[in-house]
């Protein structure tokens, strides 16, 4: 065998392992569609901080979103639980798995306002090309450029590899417009003996329209409230869409960075995402913002509220 | 296409764009290239804005360089690029043909932005409209006079024929509409529909009426005049919200009543409020609520 032809089998070997299914390892269905929504960036019509007023015809944008769906996408379902802290529609629903689980995501187009194709391109799992999502003239299929009212279903795995949290995102000719709305959410995947977080908070920093945002929303009481208890293992899903850097910092905390550095704030690019997890024991109201200070006055700021136990 | 509509039409492109496929760079003080019809868009530190326009076929776009720092606006396809605007100078495009196009700034690429070109555009009213009273809704068009353009609302129900309008010598054209409710409408002509635009009826009421339980809150909601279909919105004044919060939205039933349940809260003002369809534009409001918990009777004493 050449040594080519050994570093081939070794690499396809240890793909293999990484995506190998333990025997515990489940398959789930998560049923999504792309829906139309006039998204309101500010629901309070204010910037607390800044002092400054808006109305709704500058803070409401006509987008599309990605919607979690009863199975057969019979009725729609909200995104996140209605006490979890995160907000409906803006990111997608969380798609959870355990290292090992087989994840089918079957996704519709619902677009009736802009009918523009749409897709679903995840990043941190294994897939076929099939289940790419991503558009390119001449060599991808239906998977990149699902028309309105058509159905895909893409067809993932969670190697040993996948363990943390990654984005998905519209890959399809309408990405750079979809993106802009809005159109992505967060994989969480556990390793398999991993403990369940208490609390699970997803920040997705992002610009729209004239605001910089967190999860679409602008400034203090607008951007989620998020909320824990002393006691309580919370953790931090954390993404950056678009093309600029952020930095996340949570006011009052640390946390333990590879490597074993302690950290109270986290350096972001486009589509890189962080796990970040502690053991709450901080009562009190916190912010937590992008520390790019041109961002945080246009919106990148959140309020977090810890209970005493 | 039949030769003479061909003929008819080019002609009409021609009067209707004098400055089709041109770009001009103007600099400070001149008199510049444009028409002056079209959207101007002011070029900022970091962003355009705004970063989405509308024009027509044929419209004159301007942007004026508004910030100390240099920039471009150059067209993502390559069609044309204004070099390098310093500050107080402005560029000007015409676009042929619908469709969206993106341009960008070559010094700062984060920044962009988007021309949306149509053949019918309406004018977004400036003014609430009257129930039962004729309100004026006007467009423009890049169409040769004479030209038919049908006008269709959205109350709730999906987009229906409101009115036809004919489009004059200037290009534009003016619909005669008498709303009873606040709709959306676009204009519809050339192969082409505009975006839309909202007409407001402002003369709703909203009746608010609370049952008080220990736990939970019911509220009753009627809108009058009917408005079914129409958007109510239950508004809180939360401390960690900073204001008020919409906390759930509804649409009315076909008695222009809807029904919210909440949690009862002590010392948290609510309110409804009557709502475009994005609930978030404001068309009415009821008076400030209470959804206190209900106060147990203190026992009779033995």
């Amino acid at each position: 065998m050449t040594v080519r032809a050994t570093l081939v089998a070794l690499l396809v070997a240890g793909a293999a392992a990484l995506a190998a299914a333990p025997a515990d390892a489940q398959t789930r269905d998560y049923w999504v569609a792309a829906v139309p929504v006039d998204w309101n960036m500010v629901p309070n019509e204010r910037d607390a901080l800044g002092g400054t007023s808006f109305t709704a015809a500058e803070t409401v944008l006509p987008t599309v979103v990605y919607r979690r769906y009863s199975p057969g996408w019979m009725h729609p379902e909200r995104n996140a639980a209605l006490d979890g802290g995160n907000q409906d529609l803006i990111p997608g629903p969380l798609l959870r798995a355990r290292a090992g689980d087989r994840i089918r995501v079957h996704f519709k187009n619902l677009d009736s306002a802009f009918r523009r194709p749409h897709s679903m391109h995840f990043h941190g799992v294994h897939y076929r090309p099939s289940s790419d999502g991503a558009y390119l003239p001449g060599f991808s299929g239906q998977d990149a450029d699902v028309a309105y009212g058509r159905t895909w279903t893409y067809r993932l795995t969670a190697g040993r590899d996948s363990v943390g949290v990654w984005p998905y995102h519209d890959h399809s000719p309408s990405m750079d417009a979809s993106i802009a709305g809005g159109m992505y959410g967060m994989l969480s995947i556990l390793g398999r003996h991993d403990p369940l977080p208490d609390r699970e908070f997803e920040v997705v920093f992002a610009p729209m329209g004239q605001f910089q945002t967190i999860d679409g929303r602008a400034f203090v009481g607008d951007t989620p409230v998020f909320r824990s208890t002393v006691g309580q293992l919370v953790q931090w899903d954390v993404m950056a869409m678009g093309s600029e850097h952020h930095t996340f910092h949570v006011h009052g905390h640390r946390w333990i960075a590879p490597g074993g550095v302690p950290r109270d704030t986290q350096s972001i690019g486009p589509a890189e995402t962080y796990r970040i997890r502690w053991r709450e024991e901080s009562p009190g109201t916190w912010l937590y913002h992008c520390h790019v200070e041109s961002h945080m006055n246009a919106g990148m700021i959140g309020i977090y509220r810890v209970k005493p136990r | 296409m039949r030769p003479r509509l061909l003929i008819a039409l080019a002609a009409a492109a021609a009067l209707a764009m004098p400055l089709a496929a041109h770009a001009a760079m103007d600099m400070p003080g001149g008199g510049g290239g444009g028409s002056g019809s079209g959207p101007t868009v002011s070029i900022g530190f970091e962003a355009y804005q705004p970063s989405r326009v509308d024009a027509l076929a044929g419209e004159a776009v301007r942007w004026m360089n508004d910030s100390a720092r240099q920039h471009t606006v150059t067209a993502e396809d390559g069609a044309y690029d204004s070099g390098r605007l310093s500050l107080g100078a402005s560029f000007t495009h015409a676009y042929d043909a619908p469709g969206a196009y993106r341009y960008f700034c070559t010094l700062h690429p984060s920044m962009r932005g988007e021309v949306d070109v149509h053949r019918v555009l309406l004018v977004a009213p400036g003014a609430p409209a009257g129930a039962g009273r004729v309100y004026p809704l006007r467009g423009r068009a890049a169409l040769p006079a004479g030209a038919q353009v049908s006008i269709e609302a959205d109350s709730g129900g999906g987009y229906a024929p409101a009115a036809q309008a004919t489009v004059g010598d200037d290009g534009t054209f003016t619909a005669a509409l008498t709303p009873s409710v606040s709709a959306s409408y676009r204009a519809v002509a050339g192969g082409d529909t505009s975006p839309p635009v909202e007409v407001l009826v402002l003369d709703h009421a909203v009746r608010a009426t609370v049952v008080r339980g220990a736990r939970r809150a019911v509220v009753q909601v009627q809108v009058t005049p009917a408005a079914p279909g129409a958007t109510v919105v239950l508004q809180l004044r939360l401390r960690d919200r900073f204001g008020w919060w919409p906390l759930i939205t509804r649409r009315l039933d076909a008695a222009s009543r809807a029904r919210f349940v909440v949690g009862a809260r002590g010392g948290v003002p609510a309110r409804v409020l009557l709502t475009l369809r994005d609930g978030a534009t404001e068309l009415a409001r009821s008076p400030t609520l209470s959804v206190a918990p209900r106060q147990a009777r203190p026992r009779a004493r033995a």
